[in-house]
């Protein structure tokens, strides 16, 4: 009996500390970063920072984007479609921050003076992709919210019929 | 009124609710009266009566725990058949996280259970006890027992009711899903550890048990009740479905997978009951029952196999362990 009780005890002491060692290990993907008053872009972990919106790991820049609330709390998206759903769930839109990652200058820029073409490769796949100069068929940031809204973007199928059909 | 009432199986279902319901208001009536009045002491003709009164209690409360204990599967079964007709849900997990009465209402009757089997246990040894020491104990257990399927009952009506029928449900993959990156595993743990644990926690259960160490057999079940759950949860229920990314508690219950998980979950949350009531046996009444601990291991013991042997199975016949598939997006 008594070798019974000292083995679960050692078993007890073994669990605590798998468990113990495991939650100082632990190492989710970042969802949201706080305190960020600069109101700046942060330059997150790529694989290991997660979109709000459909929680995928953001694997590039390239069509990323970040916004920023107010009280400083930063939210990232793989695609510029997520930015625009949060957004729209937001109070207070105007007072939020928003930044996206541009395709031509390779830099962050407000996501409200950004250009946005309609029928790029994205990761969701609405086809917003952003950039600092104004290409061909490109559209402002108010008629992109717009055509989110509407959802008249590529993951609509007639949509994508109309927009991808001179593409190739 | 949701037309979704009257489908044959929530009418039956709310019907037997109703009436232990009502026979347990009877009971809750008669325990009132009984604990007012109840005096041991006494020879008058009013205890001889209140003890008469206090079998009938006993005995509409074994009825009631025989109820509880076959509307419990029931309901996952009725869950299990809603889930044809409601558009988007695979099987109970969609229909019980339509809204928010859902998971409550399931947690409400398994602590119902618990709370009558910890009842039955106090009434069996009040009885052999002769001058019944825990007759007023057990009185006032059930009087929560009848306020909680009272709220049980509420929330049955209000489950169903709020069900809408042209509403798209979440299917399972999508309640319990992987997200890309994300640990789903309690304590940060990976599955290795998590397996590691599952085995040494049944080991721990099973030794403190019979070593007679309460406080390790305590801490023992609650990690268990957590590790059991992730373990099913997200490794052996992949071999149950044979698909390495479906993760569902609910899924195992329906006819495709031969209603396993009525067995497996059922030796689970059946062990962990057993094993709170003998600690409840040894804490309260300063009892040792050594038939409930032995009923406990063989049920813990019986779960462990199940999961094993399906794992086991599928490696002896496809010579290759499962591994979660990570699926590519093609644009």
């Amino acid at each position: 009996m008594k070798v019974i009780k000292i083995f679960s005890q050692l078993l007890l002491v073994l669990i605590l500390s798998i468990i113990g060692y495991s939650i100082v290990q632990e190492d989710n993907p970042i969802e949201v970063v706080k305190g960020n008053l600069s109101y700046k872009p942060i330059p997150f972990i790529l694989e290991k920072t997660d979109d709000t919106i459909c929680k995928m790991l953001i694997h590039s820049y390239y069509g990323s984007s970040q916004a920023i609330t107010k009280n400083g709390d930063t939210y990232f998206f793989n695609d510029i479609g997520c930015m625009m759903i949060w957004l729209e769930e937001q109070p207070y839109k105007e007072s939020i921050r928003l930044w996206v990652y541009t395709k031509d200058t390779e830099r962050w820029l407000n996501a409200r003076l950004a250009h946005y073409t309609t029928r790029d490769k994205t990761v969701v796949g609405y086809g917003f992709g952003a950039s600092e100069r104004e290409l061909k068929d490109s559209i402002s940031f108010k008629e992109m919210r717009v055509r989110m809204l509407k959802e008249e973007h590529l993951l609509n199928p007639k949509v994508r019929k109309r927009l991808l059909k001179n593409r190739y | 009124m949701s037309s979704l009432l009257l489908n044959t199986n929530i009418a039956i279902f709310l019907l037997a609710e109703w009436i232990v319901w009502f026979v347990l208001l009877i009971a809750f009536g008669v325990t009132v009266y009984i604990l007012k009045k109840w005096d041991f002491q006494s020879y008058t003709p009013v205890q001889y009566r209140l003890e008469k009164y206090a079998y009938l209690v006993m005995v509409i409360l074994i009825f009631a725990f025989s109820m509880k204990f076959i509307l419990l599967p029931y309901f996952i079964f009725t869950m299990d058949k809603i889930s044809d007709i409601v558009p988007g849900a695979m099987c109970s997990a969609g229909v019980i996280s339509f809204n928010h009465y859902g998971m409550k209402l399931f947690f409400i009757k398994l602590l119902i259970l618990l709370f009558l089997m910890v009842w039955l246990m106090i009434n069996h040894y009040d009885l052999d006890a002769k001058k019944y020491p825990w007759f007023k104990l057990k009185g006032w257990l059930y009087l929560v027992i009848f306020l909680l399927i009272s709220v049980e009952l509420y929330w049955d009506y209000a489950f169903f009711n709020d069900i809408d029928i042209h509403k798209v449900l979440n299917c399972c993959s999508t309640l319990y899903g992987l997200l890309e990156g994300v640990n789903p595993l309690p304590f940060g743990l990976d599955k290795t550890r998590l397996l590691i644990l599952f085995y040494l926690l049944y080991i721990m259960i099973v030794l403190s048990t019979f070593g007679k160490q309460y406080f390790i057999l305590s801490i023992g079940l609650i990690l268990f009740t957590i590790i059991g759950y992730y373990s099913v949860l997200y490794f052996f229920g992949t071999y149950i479905y044979q698909m390495p990314n479906h993760n569902c508690p609910f899924c195992m219950l329906q006819k495709d997978y031969y209603y396993i998980g009525y067995l497996l979950w059922g030796s689970f949350i059946g062990g962990l009951f057993l094993g709170v009531t003998t600690i409840i046996a040894n804490l309260v009444l300063g009892i040792d029952i050594q038939k409930l601990k032995i009923l406990m291991v063989l049920l813990f013991t019986q779960f462990i196999v199940i999961c094993s042997l399906y794992v086991a199975i599928y490696y002896i016949q496809n010579g290759v362990f499962l591994e979660p598939v990570k699926v590519e997006m093609v644009m």
